[in-house]
């Protein structure tokens, strides 16, 4: 394996549109294990690191933040123009361990690879039974399933969606902007083309009053993947909600988001939340998908979504 | 295709370090094969057990999910950079004296989490040491006595900055 550093963005974007099989890395915690455990293979890494559009945090005219991808999660509890985006905060200070936090980055957290336990332990000398993502024709988690269903556990794409953050992605066109919702497609696939670059995240102004929280769900106190995790921001005015977003991690595929959370909610007081919030726990355990792996299982992780829902909502409630 | 080399510049306890190698080495490699620093291992190879923490420009990361080049231009801080000659750092003394050393293959690792920690809190509490500890596993002490050597080793810390202030 070969990996090219170009110094500039032009270049990093030259460099991978004359190298259609060169893998971006960044801080390589989500990538460079599976390679080490040859789990994944690639004849060429582009390594992106220190490129100045990528390690900026600045206040945009228009009140929105931009927070560059190459920022590693340990800094972004230092950064004081973040201070009130406390579900943002939160999730990135419960990924993994702090030597991870040190190293990974804000990019390589929300275009990390979904996982599965039976992509994860095949061996690839086997030639048989390999399943879609080992390049196979079957899927192990659901026996009918057309396409790969591994799961997405990245803790900063769900608070990242609703706070209804943008991906700024420079690609050989220019740059350009879409809602980091909009990364996610089916089969565990990222919307963009190989010589996309993601510049960074725009988070949008505050609401005057607003509140939100992340809560997960681990079988270790630390160091632990989410099983499953949810974001909530709510939205005040005199006491009013005015608005929410209600979205789910390790959910499936993609981040899954509660659309109904803002029938039930808006127009409502403040203090009545946690009731409605029992009202939506059917809606809950149906977006998450019955996904199994080796410490739960489906109804469980369902379970476990009603619960973290709930905790949110009294954090939220809390910091009213 | 040809194994492409890159150069890099280490700073590897206190010394700087120019060498010429294959650009997807990773650090710990490079640290043990070119430089010789064996004091770090490597047992899991994927992050998920801290043997291998090093010291990149002061923070703690795992050596054995970063490639040597990433750490080119910046500091290293190994197990080796700790003792004087024959005279050990006060958190190895604190580590002996505690029992916090059983096999002793995750020690260099937890040894380095623990000097992060030290730099940036002098008197952690308990949760703190936790915390800073959390990305490290041992399978021999049960972690009890690694907490009791790091609350050690910030009192010997202090009583060396003490004498080394009078
Ligand atoms: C033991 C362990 C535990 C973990 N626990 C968690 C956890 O609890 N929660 C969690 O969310 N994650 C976890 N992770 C996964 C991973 O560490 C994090 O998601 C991390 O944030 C990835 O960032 P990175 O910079 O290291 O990514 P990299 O490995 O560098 O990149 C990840 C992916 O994103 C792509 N990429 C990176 N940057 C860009 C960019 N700017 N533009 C385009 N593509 C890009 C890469 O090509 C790659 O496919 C864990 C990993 C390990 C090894
Ligand atoms: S060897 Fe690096 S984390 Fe286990
Ligand atoms: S002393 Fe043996 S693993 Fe920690």
């Amino acid at each position: 394996m070969n990996v090219s550093k170009p110094q500039t963005i032009d270049d990093a974007v030259l460099f991978l549109t004359e190298h259609p099989d060169a893998k971006i890395v960044a801080g390589g915690t989500d990538l460079l294990p599976r390679i080490n455990q040859k789990l994944e293979e690639h004849a060429e890494l582009c390594y992106i690191d220190d490129l100045p559009e990528m390690c900026e945090v600045r206040a945009e005219q228009d009140g929105s933040i931009f927070v560059g991808a190459s920022i590693r999660l340990a800094e972004v509890a230092e950064i004081k123009i973040l201070t009130k985006y406390t579900g943002f905060l939160q999730a990135a200070s419960k990924v993994a361990s702090p030597q991870i936090r040190n190293q990974a980055t804000i990019g390589g957290n929300i275009l990390q690879e979904n996982r599965c336990m039976y992509f994860n332990n095949q061996v690839p000398w086997s030639d048989v039974n390999h399943c879609f993502k080992w390049g196979g024709k079957q899927c192990f988690q659901y026996k009918n399933s057309k396409e790969c269903v591994a799961l997405f556990q990245s803790d900063v794409a769900p608070v990242l969606i609703s706070f209804g953050a943008k991906a700024v992605i420079r690609g050989s066109e220019g740059i350009r902007e879409m809602p980091v919702k909009d990364l996610y497609m089916q089969a565990g696939l990222k919307n963009l083309a190989h010589n996309d670059i993601l510049l960074g995240v725009k988070l949008p102004p505050l609401f005057k009053t607003e509140y939100s929280a992340y809560v997960r769900k681990t079988i270790r106190g630390s160091f632990d993947f989410p099983l499953v995790s949810c974001a909530v921001r709510v939205c005040v005015d005199a006491n009013i909600i005015k608005d929410s977003r209600v979205v789910f991690g390790a959910a499936g595929v993609m981040p899954a988001e509660l659309h109904m959370s803002n029938e039930v909610f808006i127009g409502r007081k403040i203090e009545d939340l946690p009731l409605l919030a029992d009202e939506l726990q059917p809606a809950v355990s149906k977006i998450i998908a019955p996904f199994q792996d080796t410490r739960i299982n489906a109804a469980v992780r369902k379970d476990m979504a009603k619960e973290i829902f709930i905790k949110a909502i009294a954090q939220i409630c809390q910091g009213n | 295709m040809d194994k492409q080399m890159a150069e890099v510049k280490i700073k590897i306890n206190g010394r700087e370090y120019r060498d010429r190698i294959p650009s997807d080495m990773m650090l710990i490699d490079y640290l043990r094969k070119y430089r010789l620093l064996t004091g770090t291992k490597k047992a899991c190879g994927a992050g998920e057990c801290g043997s291998c923490t090093v010291l990149l420009n002061g923070k703690p990361i795992y050596s054995c999910i970063t490639l040597a080049i990433q750490a080119s231009g910046k500091t290293v801080e190994t197990i080796e950079g700790l003792s004087d000659g024959d005279e050990l750092h006060p958190i190895q003394e604190a580590y002996l004296d505690a029992g916090a050393v059983q096999c002793g293959y995750c020690t260099p690792g937890f040894i380095m989490s623990t000097k992060a920690l030290l730099n940036k809190v002098s008197h952690p509490d308990e949760k703190c040491i936790k915390e800073a500890l959390a990305g490290n596993i041992c399978r021999c002490t049960g972690y009890h006595q690694i907490i009791d050597a790091v609350k050690l080793a910030s009192e010997k810390m202090d009583q060396e900055a003490d004498i080394n202030e009078r």
